[in-house]
C-alpha cells in the first residue's frame, strides 16, 4: 500500500495536492475500529474535500457510490482518504483529528516542508517518512508528455490508464467534452479516491492546448 | 484484437484490473472477464486493489508499512525499508523480473516482509520463484517490501540501481525511514552524497494511532 507515494509533477501544482489517510492497524487496534473510522471519515468530509473515499469500497466519484455509501459499507479495516488543495485546510483537518483522539493512524502525503511545518503548529511531528526515489528501470516505457505521467500517478494503483487520458484529453482538445467532464471521468477508475479531480483538470487543459 | 469478426481482448496483454468491467460497464454487455484460473486468478490479486488476499486477509500489494509503524513499530530507529513497485506507473511487470530483482535482495541480507503477499511467492534463500511457471506471468504492481540497517543503504541502492539496468519494467522506489526525535531523517544525508535524487512530497506518518510501539531505546539514544 504505497498508493499515495509517487505523485509527480511541479512544486507549484503539487503545492494543491494533499492526501489525508485514516486507517486502523490490523491486530493491533481494529477490532470495533468502525465508529472510531466514521468519525474520521466525517471530520475529514467538513472540510470539503475534492475526493473522498474508503480503499476497500469505492470513492465518491465511483459509479452509484456516494459519502452516504461509503460510510454505510465501513468496517474495522477501512481505509479512508480526503484529498485537499490547500495545506492551512490540511492543517485544520489534522487538529481535528488530533483533538478527536481517535487513536487511529493519521498519515499525510504531500510537500514535506508544508506539511511538517503545519502539523508541528498543530503540536505534531512527523514519526515515520517514505519519500520517493523516483522511477528507476526502463523508463523510456514512461508516457512522454509529464501531464500524462502525472494524472496516471494520482492513482497509485495504476487504475488509470495513459491511453484514457490521452483520448479525453484529444475530446476535450477537439470540443466534445470539458476538462471537468474527462477529470470526472478519469476518477471514476481509482477507487480509493485519492484523484485529485482539480489538479487533473488543469493539467488536461494543458494537454488538451486550453 | 479481431478474431471472427469479434474484437477480443489480448489475454497476454491484460492484468485483470477489472477497470473496463467494473469501472465503465459496457451498455450492452460486449466486454466479459476471462474465467479466473491459474494464473489469472494471482493476476487479478495482484491488479483489483479492493480485496483481500487469502493469505494475508489484507488488500492491496503491499502492507500497511509505515502508515501504522507507531503502532507496530516494524521500521525502528537505525532501520530503513525499502518498497519497491514494480510496472508502476502503468507498465507491469513479469515475475520474471521481479525475481532478478528478488535475487538481487537476497544476497544482500536483507529482511523480507512477511505479511506482503509477493515474498510468499520466492524462495527467500535462494530468490528464485518457488513456482517456475510464474516467471512468464505478467502482472500489474507487485510490491517488494524489506528492511535493513542504515549502514546497508548505500549497497542496497547501488545494488537495486545496477540490476534495474537489466529488467524489462520500471520500478517506482520507496524508502521509508523514522523521524529523528530533532527532526532530522538520516537517510536525506546518505542519497545526498550518493547524488540520488528524491521526491519533496512524501508521505507522513503523524504517530497519532495507539497503542503506541515500544521504542528502542538504546537505538534512539545512538542516534
Amino acid at each position: 500500500m504505497t498508493h499515495t507515494l509517487h505523485r509527480t509533477g511541479d512544486t507549484s501544482s503539487l503545492k494543491k495536492d494533499y492526501v489525508v489517510l485514516v486507517m486502523s492497524c490490523r491486530g493491533f487496534n481494529d477490532a470495533g475500529a468502525t465508529p472510531k473510522l466514521v468519525e474520521a471519515l466525517k471530520i475529514m468530509a467538513g472540510f470539503n474535500p475534492i475526493n473522498m473515499g474508503d480503499m476497500k469500497t469505492g470513492s465518491i466519484w465511483t459509479r452509484d457510490y456516494n459519502f452516504e455509501s461509503i460510510v454505510k459499507k465501513a468496517t474495522d479495516t477501512s481505509i479512508f482518504h480526503g484529498v485537499y488543495r490547500e495545506i492551512e485546510t490540511v492543517k485544520k483537518v489534522v487538529k481535528a483529528l488530533k483533538e478527536a483522539d481517535l487513536g487511529m493512524s493519521v498519515v499525510v502525503s504531500g510537500l514535506y516542508d508544508e506539511v511538517s511545518s503545519a502539523v508541528q503548529e498543530v503540536g505534531l511531528r512527523p514519526h515515520t517518512v517514505m519519500t520517493s526515489l523516483g522511477i528507476w528501470g526502463k523508463t523510456e516505457l514512461l508516457p512522454k508528455q509529464s501531464e500524462v505521467l502525472d494524472i496516471m500517478t494520482m492513482c497509485g494503483h495504476g487504475m488509470i490508464s495513459r491511453n484514457l487520458v490521452t483520448k479525453l484529453a484529444n475530446d476535450v482538445k477537439l470540443g466534445r467534452i470539458s476538462s471537468d467532464e474527462a477529470a470526472r471521468t478519469i476518477a471514476k477508475c481509482c477507487t480509493c479516491g485519492i484523484f485529485n479531480v482539480e489538479r487533473a483538470k488543469v493539467l488536461i487543459d494543458s494537454l488538451a492546448g486550453r | 484484437m479481431m478474431k471472427e469478426k469479434k474484437a477480443n481482448i489480448d489475454q497476454k496483454k491484460c492484468v485483470e484490473c477489472w477497470v473496463c468491467y467494473k469501472i465503465f460497464q459496457c451498455p450492452v454487455d460486449a466486454m466479459r472477464p476471462a474465467e479466473l484460473v491459474f494464473p489469472r486468478d494471482l493476476m487479478w490479486n495482484f491488479a483489483v486493489p479492493t480485496k483481500d488476499w487469502a493469505t494475508t486477509r489484507m488488500a492491496g500489494r503491499g502492507t500497511e508499512e509505515v502508515k501504522t509503524n507507531e503502532v507496530t513499530g516494524r521500521l525502528g530507529y537505525g532501520e530503513v525499508a525499502l518498497a519497491l513497485d514494480f510496472g508502476r506507473p502503468g507498465i507491469s511487470t513479469l515475475f520474471e523480473d521481479v525475481e532478478k530483482v528478488f535475487m538481487a535482495l537476497v544476497m544482500l541480507g536483507v529482511m523480507f516482509e512477511k505479511e506482503n503477499p509477493l515474498t510468499g511467492l520466492f524462495d527467500e534463500s535462494t530468490g528464485r520463484l518457488k513456482d517456475e511457471r510464474l516467471r512468464e506471468v505478467r502482472v500489474l504492481q507487485p510490491i517488494i517490501e524489506c528492511k535493513f540497517k542504515i549502514n546497508q543503504l548505500e549497497n542496497t541502492l547501488n545494488t537495486l540501481k545496477d540490476v534495474s539496468g537489466k529488467i524489462n519494467t520500471v520500478i517506482s522506489v520507496g524508502l521509508a525511514s523514522r523521524v529523528r526525535v530533532d527532526g532530522t531523517i538520516p537517510i536525506f544525508n546518505i542519497l545526498d552524497r550518493m547524488g540520488i535524487p528524491y521526491k519533496p512530497n512524501m508521505k507522513i506518518n503523524l504517530g497519532l494511532g495507539r497503542p503506541k510501539a515500544p521504542e528502542r531505546v538504546h537505538e534512539k539514544m545512538r542516534l
